[in-house]
């Protein structure tokens, strides 16, 4: 049984949207979102939409996976609509509930907040499925480069997400052996009103967090011992640019603009 | 009578973060008073064995029952104790006699009672309740913080105990501390011991359970797995030392049959067999 | 500065080399000053010359961990001096190359890898460095290949077995180009299996010619060090050759030490009188004083 995969994570894949370089797909993620805040209409949401569905189906993502990241946000699509169609003892509707009545023009209005919701949730999926998340991490920093020369820590602070995502299966790993090691011991996890539960977490989140301190140690330790000090390091890995990355760049910025001048 | 694990099999799961090694109709069997040895790589589903036995993990066949009592998936509430490898992870309280008396609490005792049974149970471990119980778990060495989790589990009184790598990662006389306490417990009521090196505890042991791949190849004395010590390859492990010695000894035409592994009785087996060059 | 100080490193090159060695010379450490009446570490003298396995043994707690730490400048003493290759310890200006020259592998595996894929963790040491890619690229290969996991570039360290984990991190420090390694505990968190691994590469680097400072409690770890001592409350109770700490094995108790299965074994076959000359740790040694 293969392990199931959370909301946005990789999957690994060979079609071209994964090849492509991933600072391409940030930048293309960025137009995208551009064009689908300054749409005015419809009109420009489509556009938008196009663009989502090709890429989906050019990355050859099952819909089930691109789709999923809607599942946590369908509570907000549903009051956005709500908060934009029902309206409270009004003139004229064509129904009613009760006090509260249905704005036809709110209803438009509420569907398209929605529809930009679905659009953007998708856009970003197809980003994190993907691309690795060290994929992601070096375009970030490598984007984000030009800030150094103001101050901002980037070099540590991609260094620290890295380091964060290495941890992140062996830290569930080590969550979990505490969980059954203390639900051995008696502790229950699933009964009570909110702060009992709150409080059966205490014993797995202390030895879990006092390790992880314990480790952060260790491994500051580790890397200082391998000569590391923040600067002047190079990159074993270089992502270049090929042809078909500057092509997908410039036919993406070059659609969005004009998407954006035409629909705004 | 006894805590009975019956043909337990339990599929490869790697839905979760860990992986669970798969069991292939296993079966153990330990009445109090026996210390059952279970061997075998890394992988061969000794900790999974471990579980099921504990009543943490539903095989998908076979039963488990401790006395009589089938055991379900919520655990053996009381009646088999598990202590997990590297067991002081589990650590977590202000005082070492509050983090003790979190197994008995958790069973519904009186604080008052919990407190009492923590005590006793880190006397069982040598560790005196009143230098150590109002120490803060952290700031033990690594000794101590295993013997404090391994009270933690005593203090619940189980009928069972099951050790996952009791000495693993511990100096010689942390080892030597644990290897009492499991003969200690053994006269109280069963205990089985999971070990990755078996010489540790093959003399102490009634019965020795190897396992490869999920699956059961050796079952018997440990006095038979040494008449047939090519069981240890078989299942994919370093057969303990002194055995290759015996081994090479084989090669040069030498019969050697040791009565234990202690170094006493290889040698008298080793000087019976001559052959001195 | 800090880029003279790189080359420095990489090339380990630099002011001239006094003596070719780690060098503890009358140490001593203690974690806080009030500890000062028991320190962890007391008047500790010991070399690891080039190519040599020296074994500092003892039961933890003794300080043994300490000395791991001061190797690099982690740590400083409160007295006495460290020298690598002739840097002090103290030498801030030198770290870089000092911490160059001596690879380090702990004892838990996962706390000393800190990248997302095995090539990554690699090259870590050279990307700090500063090595141009090719030279990275090409180290990298060379350290995997020489703890056997060539192939394992793309693996991520979670998938990796204990053992595996350990010769990533030994890897991680080969790729430094180090003269020598220090080795803490390295196959205590290990099955059997992964003990055999590492331990088998740390007998090809001891041929090939790297230094190395091996810090125990398990005596079978380090059967084929030139030189021992043990660490007994802080201070040096032994210094000298392996055999002769054997022939001592009454003392090894109170240093919170055991023989290995085979050693007591010759221990018991010397009491019935089974002549076998020295006693002998290893069942292959054993088996050719037995039978040769």
């Amino acid at each position: 049984m293969p392990a199931p995969v959370p909301f946005g994570q990789y999957v690994p894949g060979d079609s071209p949207v994964h090849r492509l370089d991933a600072r391409v797909k940030l930048a293309l993620v960025v137009a995208y979102t551009v064009v689908l805040f300054s749409s005015r209409d419809f009109a420009g949401l489509c556009a938008a939409a196009l663009a989502a569905f090709a890429a989906v189906v050019i990355a050859q993502v099952p819909w089930r996976l691109a789709l999923r990241g809607l599942v946590p946000v369908l509570w907000l699509l549903l009051f956005t609509l709500a908060a934009n169609t029902l309206r409270w003892q009004p003139v004229a509707s064509p129904v009613r509930l009760g006090p509260l009545g249905v704005s036809e023009t709110g209803l438009v209005t509420g569907l398209f907040f929605a529809m930009r919701i679905v659009l953007l949730v998708v856009g970003t999926s197809v980003l994190t499925l993907t691309t690795s998340p060290v994929a992601l991490t070096d375009a970030l920093s490598t984007l984000m480069g030009p800030l150094r020369h103001v101050g901002v820590p980037v070099d540590d602070a991609a260094m620290m997400f890295s380091i964060a995502l290495r941890f992140v299966p062996t830290t569930a790993e080590e969550a979990e052996k505490i969980v059954v090691a203390q639900s051995a011991r008696g502790a229950v996890f699933d009964r009570g009103g909110p702060v009992t539960r709150a409080r059966a977490w205490v014993p797995v989140l202390v030895p879990l967090f006092v390790n992880l301190f314990r480790r952060a140690d260790e491994l500051a330790v580790a890397m200082e011992s391998r000569c590391y000090v923040g600067r002047g390091r190079t990159r074993l890995r270089e992502a270049r640019m090929g042809v078909g990355d500057w092509a997908a760049l410039v036919v993406g910025v070059t659609l969005a603009t004009a998407a954006t001048i035409l629909f705004r | 009578m006894g805590l009975r694990v019956d043909a337990a099999s339990f599929a490869f799961d790697t839905g979760g973060p860990t992986a669970l090694s798969a069991l292939e109709a296993v079966s153990l069997s330990l009445e109090p008073g026996r210390l059952v040895l279970v061997v075998g790589e890394t992988g061969s589903g000794k900790s999974t064995l471990l579980r099921v036995a504990a009543g943490l993990l539903k095989p998908a066949s076979g039963t488990v029952t401790a006395d009589g009592e089938p055991l379900g998936g919520r655990g053996a509430r009381g009646a088999v104790g598990l202590v997990f490898q590297d067991a002081e992870s589990q650590l977590f309280a202000e005082t070492v006699l509050q983090d003790v008396a979190f197994g008995p609490a958790n069973l519904g005792l009186s604080a008052d009672t919990a407190r009492e049974q923590a005590g006793l149970a880190l006397e069982r471990v040598g560790l005196d309740p009143v230098a150590y119980g109002g120490r803060s778990p952290f700031h033990l060495s690594g000794g101590e913080a295993r013997r404090v989790a391994i009270a933690g589990v005593l203090a619940m009184r189980p009928r069972y105990l099951l050790f996952d790598e009791p000495t693993a990662g511990l100096d010689a006389r942390g080892r030597r501390a644990v290897r009492e306490i499991v003969a200690a417990e053994r006269q109280r009521g069963g205990v089985v011991v999971v070990s990755h090196s078996a010489e540790e505890f093959f003399d102490d042991a009634d019965e020795v359970l190897m396992l490869s791949d999920g699956r059961t190849v050796f079952d018997g004395a440990p006095r038979e797995l040494l008449a047939a010590p090519d069981a240890f390859e078989a299942a994919g492990l370093r057969a303990p030392e002194v055995l290759r010695v015996i081994e090479l000894g084989r090669k040069h035409g030498l019969v050697i049959r040791p009565a234990s592994l202690g170094s006493e009785a290889v040698a008298e087996a080793i000087e019976a067999a001559g052959g001195r060059s | 500065m800090g880029a003279q100080r790189q080359r420095d490193a990489r090339t380990g090159s630099g002011p001239a080399v006094r003596s070719a060695l780690i060098r503890f010379d009358h140490i001593t450490f203690a974690y806080r000053a009030d500890d000062a009446g028991r320190p962890p570490l007391r008047d500790v003298t010991l070399a690891v010359e080039p190519g040599r396995h020296v074994a500092v043994l003892g039961a933890n707690g003794c300080g043994k961990s300490t000395l791991v730490r001061l190797v690099n400048g982690m740590l400083l003493p409160r007295s006495g001096e460290v020298t690598v290759d002739g840097i002090d310890t103290r030498d801030e200006t030198r770290s870089l190359e000092l911490r160059q020259r001596v690879g380090i592998v702990f004892q838990r595996p996962d706390d000393q890898i800190v990248a997302t894929s095995v090539e990554d963790d690699v090259a870590f040491g050279p990307e700090n460095l500063g090595l141009p890619r090719e030279e990275i690229r090409a180290r990298v290969d060379e350290a995997l290949a020489a703890v056997g996991m060539a192939g394992f570039e793309q693996r991520e360290p979670h998938t990796l077995s204990g053992g595996q984990k350990q010769r990533l991190a030994i890897a991680g420090a080969l790729a430094m180009r180090p003269a020598y390694l220090v080795l803490d505990e390295p196959t205590s968190m290990l099955d059997p299996a992964g003990r055999q691994e590492v331990l088998g590469i740390v007998r090809r680097l001891h041929a090939g010619g790297t230094g190395i400072l091996h810090v125990t409690h398990d005596l079978g770890a380090v059967l084929g060090a030139d030189e021992a001592f043990v660490l007994d409350a802080g201070e040096i109770a032994f210094s000298g050759v392996l055999a002769h700490l054997l022939e001592a094995h009454e003392r090894l108790d109170g240093w919170g030490l055991e023989l290995p299965p085979v050693g007591r074994l010759a221990l018991a076959l010397a009491a019935l009188g089974v002549p076998i000359g020295s006693p002998q740790l290893d069942p292959e040694s054993m088996a050719v004083a037995l039978w040769g």
